[in-house]
């Protein structure tokens, strides 16, 4: 399995899980192959807290772009998790006009586009 | 080895920029081929040289053109099928030049958009999809909303990039869109990617990116032969290639915290400034600035990082006079990406080569000596109407 199929697997296990490097202790998301920090290969997968803040969102109010899984408006936004990675998800249970920059919120896992997703939620 | 030659843009031309459904890309490109033979005074058998930077799906690639419009030549090259690599085949062409692997090398699209799609590029957004994120908007928006939270920037100020642009093709006859824009028109405009307006950006008007359909033509030359031409040479100043690495996330500018960029505290490095110094420049040295505005905020974010105003100054330094073609820093004056449609960077330098060559009639900023056009990718080219050494 590739990095990208291994993080889904997980997901549709019901974790949420990211890779630490096995030799530097980096983690990384999204998935990849290869240590950002020291190119190595070898990583295990942890469960990390799911807690963050956020750093920047956006929302889709174009009637063209809803999906009957993510109705308009729909927040994406990205988050730096305090585990020390970023995430990229949509923000769901708050009105889109009361999201911000900086407020804190955690990963849950939601039935989404395509199944089983992590996302967003306020803390 | 032999020493670097300086290197001069001797023909520019580009075509009706529009939808041109009954038109092909080898159609585009050879209009354009012909019509900046025409302005250089050069026949087609003096080009060996072609840098292609969009070919197939969006254009066709070099080997094509090369057949169909019977150019032989001994360099040719092509990037990845893209806009962003506008200013590196422009280089590309250049430093063939510099370094004699050619004398006249043209830079030649014929930009369809239209032939079948594929999926172009979009570093780890495979999944992104799932929560609903498509497309350049979607970044752009990320990158301006953080920067609004850095900087408390009111995002309406944008309106004055997008007005004076617009402003500025009205005078551009080759400009698709000229109709004079009101600040009720900006204000009324949808936010359907918030914090971006639909006049934010390039896709206005709901025409989409795909209506650009357009041929483009740049030649340079050697300065040696730039001189025995029919058109004074413009010659290239100063160039910075794209930037990469986790900070340079497309559609952004470094700092402002988007996909893998750190959310530090931002300054214009080495690089960024590098496109000044070789020829011994500064920012305020510019008579013009040209940023790709595929959407209203790079105009911000380019300032920024090329050192024309602090990090989070822009969206105040921006106003309606300073960018005007009379201004102190006059910004597009052909109308930009937005205004005078979406040519991937390349409308922008046959404007700076006309501007150079003081033709620009109504639009014309007066004595322009020396501008510079840049891209959120971090590359910058500036080109000028006297050659370095006799501007030291």
């Amino acid at each position: 399995l590739n990095p990208d199929e291994t993080y889904w697997n997980y997901v549709g296990n019901g974790e949420i899980r990211v890779q630490q490097c096995a030799s530097c202790g980096q983690r990384r998301f999204p998935p990849s192959e290869v240590c950002h920090a020291c190119l190595s290969q070898e990583a295990s997968w942890e469960q990390v807290e799911l807690g963050g803040t956020l750093v920047s969102f956006f929302v889709v109010r174009d009637p063209a772009r809803a999906r009957e899984e993510l109705p308009v408006p729909y927040v994406v936004g990205h988050a730096d998790l305090d585990a020390r990675v970023r995430f990229t998800a949509n923000v769901l249970d708050i009105s889109p006009d009361a999201v911000a920059i900086g407020m804190r919120l955690r990963l849950e896992l939601r039935d989404g586009i395509g199944g089983t997703l992590p996302q967003f939620v306020p803390e | 080895m032999t020493e670097r030659r300086a290197v001069a843009v001797v023909g520019a031309a580009v075509t009706k920029i529009g939808l041109q459904p009954d038109r092909t890309s080898v159609g585009l490109a050879g209009e354009a081929l012909r019509d900046s033979l025409e302005d250089a005074g050069l026949s087609r058998e003096d080009i060996d040289g072609v840098s292609v930077n969009l070919g197939y799906p969006l254009g066709d690639n070099y080997d094509r053109l090369t057949d169909e419009l019977g150019l032989r030549v001994k360099f040719a090259a092509e990037s990845w099928t893209h806009g962003r690599f506008t200013g590196s085949m422009f280089m590309q062409a250049a430093r063939a030049i510099a370094n004699n692997l050619a004398d006249v090398v043209v830079c030649l699209n014929g930009l369809k958009w239209d032939l079948p799609p594929v999926r172009l590029d979009v570093p780890h957004i495979g999944d992104y999809s799932r929560y609903g994120m498509a497309g350049a908007a979607d970044p752009a928006a990320l990158s301006l909303r953080r920067y609004m939270h850095l900087y408390g920037a009111d995002p309406d100020r944008l309106g004055r990039v997008v007005l004076t642009f617009r402003r500025h093709a009205a005078l551009n006859p080759r400009a698709m869109f000229r109709d004079p824009l009101t600040w009720d028109d900006y204000l009324a405009s949808p936010k359907l990617i918030d914090p971006l307006r639909e006049l934010d950006r390039v896709s206005n008007l709901g025409l989409g990116t795909r209506a650009s359909q357009a041929g483009i033509s740049v030649i340079l030359a050697s300065a040696n032969i730039a001189k025995t031409l029919r058109q004074p040479p413009v010659y290239v100043i100063g160039t910075q290639p794209m930037q990469a690495g986790p900070e340079e996330a497309y559609m952004s500018r470094p700092g402002l915290g988007l996909f893998m960029q750190t959310t530090s505290t931002f300054q214009p490095t080495a690089n960024d400034m590098a496109v000044y110094r070789a020829a011994g420049l500064k920012p305020g040295d510019m008579d013009g600035f040209y940023p790709n505005d595929n959407f209203s905020p790079f105009a911000w974010f380019l300032l920024e990082r090329f050192g024309h105003c602090r990090p989070g100054e822009a969206h105040e330094w921006v106003t309606e006079e300073r960018i005007a073609l009379d201004g102190e820093l006059p910004m597009n004056s052909n109308g930009g990406h937005m205004s005078e449609g979406q040519t991937t960077g390349w409308g922008q330098l046959v404007e700076m080569v006309h501007q150079l060559r003081h033709t620009c009639g109504e639009r014309q900023i007066k004595d322009a000596e020396l501008l510079q056009w840049a891209t959120v990718f971090g590359d910058s080219i500036i080109l000028g109407n006297e050659p370095i050494a006799s501007r030291s």
